[in-house]
């Protein structure tokens, strides 16, 4: 099964991506290297990386390429691939919509996206940070000005309705309904500047001390990737971990 | 008879147009010359001259006879169109630059002599309280640093360093290293036509962190959260590549000299030894000073740079009298004899104050306040480091 892998890793890497890769068979200390890059294209691909462990400093460099692992190599073309689907998407012709049939792209086009899937938002599957504020808000605790922004607007963008998060928020010690509704309803864009907020990012999280992260939280850098990465991926949690430590994404 | 103090760059200049007009047809011109952006620093008044592009060589050779330029730069990036401004030209590419300057190098005793002297009151301080002269109360007082042996020395040491790791490390060709000595304080190497040379400036900073091991985490090394076991285990082996190879030999140098059986089995032997009866405070501190050791001292900010412009070699420094000549075997190499091109004629000056220093070797100095005939080449370093003045007699 491994070998399969790797050799389906050698063949996206040469093929689709025209990238210059070895396999190799190394080990250096307690690491096992399968792959060999040049440093030039290794250097490209991880330079949207932010942690220092995917610096060239940290890693084995010899004869100019770079030693790795097969699921760093995954982890580096990840937004290459992406990169590269958008573009066969893009470029790929549309065929023409019949004439009689037009009329329905304007219906379509107009009609609301669907909310996301609600599997996503079981409450089993929500960060640390989530559920902190939501079991302080069901111990009626007064929640801050921004424990509360950061709740509606996760809820909201992990598929809960207007409805829904102020009904959660009416028990609260000084719950008004009016305020409340004109409240979450700015930030699901539907009053206001029409624009529906992003829910905070677990850096700006961290700097209001609402971080709680564990184990689970896997290295994330955004809460929703939380709940995305454990449906879409379908991995148990031990699968996670992996290899490469957890500072590194 | 009236003794006359020549000004400076006036004296400079006749040096230099002497020099260049017997030197000029010896002159290595740089490759693909069209392609690079010229530029230059006139003597007095000074100014910078930029963005000129040169057809041929003899428009290179015309251009130094004519203008006897105090400095004479060419830019490691190769241009489509060098003279158009620099949002319009297109880049192709640029040479991998590494300048080693005593300036970068962690201080040590003796690498360099270094006083104030003040050009108004003409006095000279070992130290000073604040930017002021003590004497005269002037704010223009300057700071002379001149490079001893010693220091040029330790410069070599860098070079070595840092050739060593292009080669294994970055797979570079030593046939395609061009090593310089700057014609100051330091050494310049330039790696020309690499698979480098159209690597933009992310990458060239990432190779400088790689040099000058900038974010190197020492936990690869050695990882107090694991067992001894796994410690001993993870400990790069002496015969490993790249930097972990390099702290493991260095480590062993500087730990157990002994170290004679070379074998993987004794080796982790040794290790085990160490590690458990070693604090790992000192076991960090101790590969904390190997990362100082090891680490390249170049100046990152000429190696990430890609539109910079740099000496040309075979030009003399105006700082120095010096030229910037290239090594061709660094061991051998005596950068204050080499590098010395100036005539040996005697020239008289007046000396404000020079300390002992070494050229052709040949010690000079030191001099305080004092009239003497030195060789050319003496002079013209005394006066370019603005410590003397020519003197005529009308």
């Amino acid at each position: 099964m491994k070998t399969e892998n790797k050799r389906t890793v050698t063949h996206i890497v040469k093929q689709l991506l025209n990238l210059s890769i070895k396999e190799i068979d190394h080990v250096i200390g307690n690491n096992h290297y399968d792959y060999l890059m040049d440093v030039k294209e290794y250097v490209e691909l991880s330079s949207t990386f932010k942690s220092d462990y995917w610096k060239i400093v940290n890693r084995v460099v010899d004869n100019g390429y770079v030693y790795l692992k097969t699921n760093e190599v995954i982890r580096l073309i990840r937004d290459k691939i992406k990169t590269e689907i958008y573009k066969r998407i893009k470029e790929s012709p549309v065929p023409n919509i019949p004439k009689n049939l037009q009329y329905l792209v304007g219906i379509v086009k107009n009609r609301p996206l669907p909310r996301a899937p609600l599997e996503s938002s079981q409450l089993t599957t929500y960060p640390p940070c989530a559920m902190r504020v939501i079991a302080r808000s069901e111990a009626n605790e007064n929640l801050s000005h921004f424990e509360r922004f950061f709740l509606t607007a996760f809820l909201l963008k992990t598929g809960k309705s207007v409805e829904d998060v102020i009904k959660f928020f009416s028990t609260s010690p000084d719950f008004n309904e009016k305020v409340a509704r004109y409240q979450v309803e700015h930030i699901a864009g539907l009053k206001g500047g029409r624009k529906a907020y992003n829910v905070p990012d677990c850096k700006t999280l961290f700097s209001q001390s609402l971080c709680y992260k564990d184990e689970s939280c896997n290295g994330i850098s955004h809460p929703l990737q939380y709940g995305k990465r454990y449906v879409k991926r379908g991995e148990k949690s031990s699968d996670r971990k992996g290899h490469i430590p957890k500072e590194d994404f | 008879m009236k003794k006359v103090l020549i000004e400076k760059d006036t004296f400079l200049k006749k040096t230099f147009k002497k020099y260049y007009y017997g030197f000029i047809t010896k002159l290595r011109v740089p490759s693909r010359l069209p392609e690079r952006e010229i530029g230059y620093l006139t003597f007095s008044p000074e100014r910078m001259v930029r963005h000129l592009a040169l057809k041929s060589e003899g428009e290179l050779r015309a251009l130094i006879l004519h203008e006897v330029p105090k400095a004479l730069y060419y830019s490691s990036a190769y241009y489509d169109d060098p003279s158009a401004p620099i949002n319009e030209r297109i880049w192709k590419g640029a040479d991998l630059i590494f300048d080693i300057d005593l300036d970068h190098l962690p201080y040590e005793e003796n690498l360099m002599t270094s006083f104030y002297i003040c050009p108004i009151c003409k006095n000279m301080f070992d130290n000073l309280i604040n930017k002021n002269c003590p004497n005269c109360n002037s704010q223009t007082i300057e700071e002379v640093k001149i490079a001893t042996k010693k220091g040029l020395e330790s410069c070599k040491k860098e070079i070595i360093k840092l050739t060593e790791i292009l080669e294994k490390d970055f797979g570079l060709l030593k046939d395609n290293f061009c090593i310089y000595f700057s014609g100051k304080r330091g050494y310049h190497l330039t790696v020309e036509g690499s698979k480098y040379e159209i690597a933009d400036q992310p990458f060239r900073i990432e190779l400088s962190d790689y040099l000058t091991l900038n974010g190197f985490k020492i936990n690869r090394i050695l990882n107090e959260n694991i067992s001894i076991e796994q410690q001993i285990h993870q400990f790069p082996s002496p015969w490993e590549r790249g930097w972990l190879g390099r702290f493991s030999r260095e480590y062993i140098k500087s730990t157990f000299s002994d170290f004679i059986n070379h074998d993987e089995d004794s080796f982790r032997k040794i290790l085990l030894s160490i590690l458990s009866s070693s604090k790992h405070e000192n076991l960090l501190s101790s590969l904390e000073s190997i990362k100082k050791r090891l680490s390249v001292k170049i100046d990152v900010a000429v190696t990430t740079d890609v539109h910079r412009i740099f000496r040309m070699p075979d030009t003399l420094h105006g700082g120095t009298g010096l030229v910037k000549k290239k090594v061709d075997e660094i061991d051998k190499f005596s950068p204050l004899t080499d590098a010395v091109v100036l005539s040996d004629e005697p020239t008289k000056i007046h000396v404000l104050y020079s300390p002992k220093l070494e050229l052709k070797d040949t010690f000079y100095g030191p001099y305080k306040n004092e009239d003497i005939t030195l060789p050319e080449y003496v002079a013209t370093f005394l006066v370019a480091m603005g410590l003397a003045q020519t003197i005529e007699n009308s």
